[in-house]
């Protein structure tokens, strides 16, 4: 005997990005291959040699601040909050009516109120003439902010938390809102994710670890050598299907299937396997084969290791149908938002799937063997995609895999 | 003159080599004797957070970032590691 579980439906999608405020923003830059990638402004320059990265601009920051946002909250907080203003009146709720106790917030984040943090630190240190630490310095900062801030703007009363896990938290963020529903828990979920963590210290770390790129990122291309930072937040209204019909909403997608796994290996270099099995338990879970997926919006950070491991574990989980699967890497365009980045590629995901649009993978300059996929390179590819995936692998080998198809 | 500011004759190419394996023996923890250029990274114990090392202590040395590209990937002994660090170096990359 097979229980029949609730459908979840997406009805609505919202986000702010280095491409601009919205969906709109995001999917013209992404579908038409123009990088939101320029020189990052910092507050302070350390010794860093890396000056490039998809920053959100000044005028974004001051349009968001004329449209009412708060001031008195951390940035990553503040991009949650402007991409859920845009998913809920998407999904056409009004501003508390999306709340309640049938409803949840579940925001993925990878860092937290760094911001608030070094400000806070280079106080305390004595680095600047100001003595006196904000008090709001705790409440700001913490991860769970942006979720308890969400939940207040928009009433929510039922379950509220962050989840993090570096670049797969958004991904898993939306995969446990969309278990949430299907368990009975909630009725809908405002899931994504949000990240704003491009601050001169963090930024100075991630040079250290050698993998962002001092030139171009280029996804599963020959001469790849790193990672382009982003920041943003994608939030996502996902919607026990009945009570969405209920209420007349208009669905922009089904949410098919999540599957996730650690890999249990090492704290940075991801294994094949583990992202593999997180694509087959997604398969399984929307109850396809693999031959019906038509498009892979792969995490595709465009370090050596992650496309080269990806690309295997892509062909793990497809076997031959790999060969007839349309891959691309949005990060060139929007950067690697880390704990946003999954729910700003699935909004690209579904972009995709309703325009029948393929976003192409921007600066590859030739095809690595070792990254053997149907690349869809630099040009956009037009082409009717049903079913589609959309995969976020984090460091500590958490991996997560979405998959939606027409609602 | 280039970027490190030697000239480019053959003494200040085995000094820069050697300025090199300074670096790779010091932020790898390998004694200096067993950086032979036929030596295997690999036997060596050399693993990715090792070349993370070497590329900061290279940085802190030279004032260059030398990113982590698949050329540098692909590298299997001590000899090419050299030459490619004396390449980058020589090139002044970023």
């Amino acid at each position: 005997l097979t229980l029949s579980r609730p459908k979840v439906l997406i009805t609505g999608m919202g986000c702010v990005s280095a491409c601009g405020i919205g969906v709109t923003s995001l999917w013209t830059a992404v579908k038409s291959g123009r990088s939101a990638v320029g020189p990052t402004q910092l507050r302070r320059w350390l010794n860093h040699k890396v000056r490039t990265s998809a920053q959100i601009k000044p005028d974004v920051w001051q349009g968001l601040f004329a449209s009412g946002l708060p001031a008195k909250v951390d940035p990553f907080t503040q991009l949650a909050l402007a991409a859920t203003e845009e998913a809920r009146l998407q999904a056409g709720f009004g501003p508390t009516e999306i709340g309640g106790s049938r409803a949840a917030v579940i925001i993925g984040c990878g860092a937290g109120g760094l911001s608030t943090q070094e400000d806070a630190f280079v106080i305390a240190y004595g680095l600047c003439e100001t003595e006196r630490l904000d008090p709001m310095t705790i409440p700001r900062g913490m991860m769970s902010a942006a979720a308890s801030h969400v939940g207040m703007k928009c009433g929510v009363t039922g379950p509220t938390f962050v989840v993090s896990s570096a670049c797969a938290s958004a991904g898993q963020a939306i995969g446990v809102g969309m278990l949430m529903i299907r368990s009975g828990v909630v009725d809908r979920v405002i899931a994504g994710g949000t990240e704003a963590s491009l601050t001169p210290a963090t930024l100075r770390a991630w040079e250290t670890l050698r993998v962002l790129t001092p030139d171009a990122c280029r996804p599963f291309s020959v001469r790849r050598n790193g990672m382009v930072l982003g920041e943003g937040a994608g939030i996502l209204v996902l919607e026990n299907a009945d009570r969405a019909r209920d209420r007349g909403a208009k669905p922009l997608a089904e949410l098919l299937g999540y599957g996730t796994s650690s890999d249990a290996n090492d704290i940075l270099r991801c294994d094949p396997a583990g992202a593999a099995a997180a694509i087959t338990l997604a398969l399984t879970d929307a109850g396809l084969a693999p031959e019906q997926i038509d498009y892979i919006n792969a995490h595709g950070t465009g370090t050596v290791l992650n496309d080269r491991s990806e690309s295997e574990a892509v062909r793990n989980a497809f076997g031959d149908a790999a060969e007839h699967i349309a891959v691309s890497s949005t990060k060139p365009i929007h950067g690697h938002a880390l704990g946003a980045t999954g729910a700003l590629e699935l909004i690209a995901t579904v972009m995709a799937m309703r325009e029948g649009c393929v976003p192409p993978t921007m600066n590859f300059i030739g095809p690595d063997p070792a990254c053997a996929l149907d690349i869809v390179t630099n040009e956009p590819r037009s082409m009717r995609v049903d079913f589609a995936l959309s995969n976020s692998f984090g460091f500590g080998g958490i991996n997560a895999s979405l998959i939606v198809g027409a609602a | 003159m280039n970027a490190l500011g030697a000239t480019d004759d053959n003494s200040s190419t085995e000094d820069l080599e050697k300025r090199i394996l300074d670096v790779i023996a010091q932020e790898a923890v390998i004694d200096r004797d067993k950086l032979a250029p036929n030596a295997t990274l690999e036997s060596l114990g050399l693993n990715s957070i090792d070349v993370v090392h070497i590329l900061l202590g290279l940085e802190d040395k030279f004032g260059i970032y030398i990113a982590l590209d698949d050329a540098l990937a692909g590298i299997k002994n001590v000899g090419e590691l050299v030459t490619y660090f004396a390449k980058m170096l020589g090139e002044g990359k970023v």
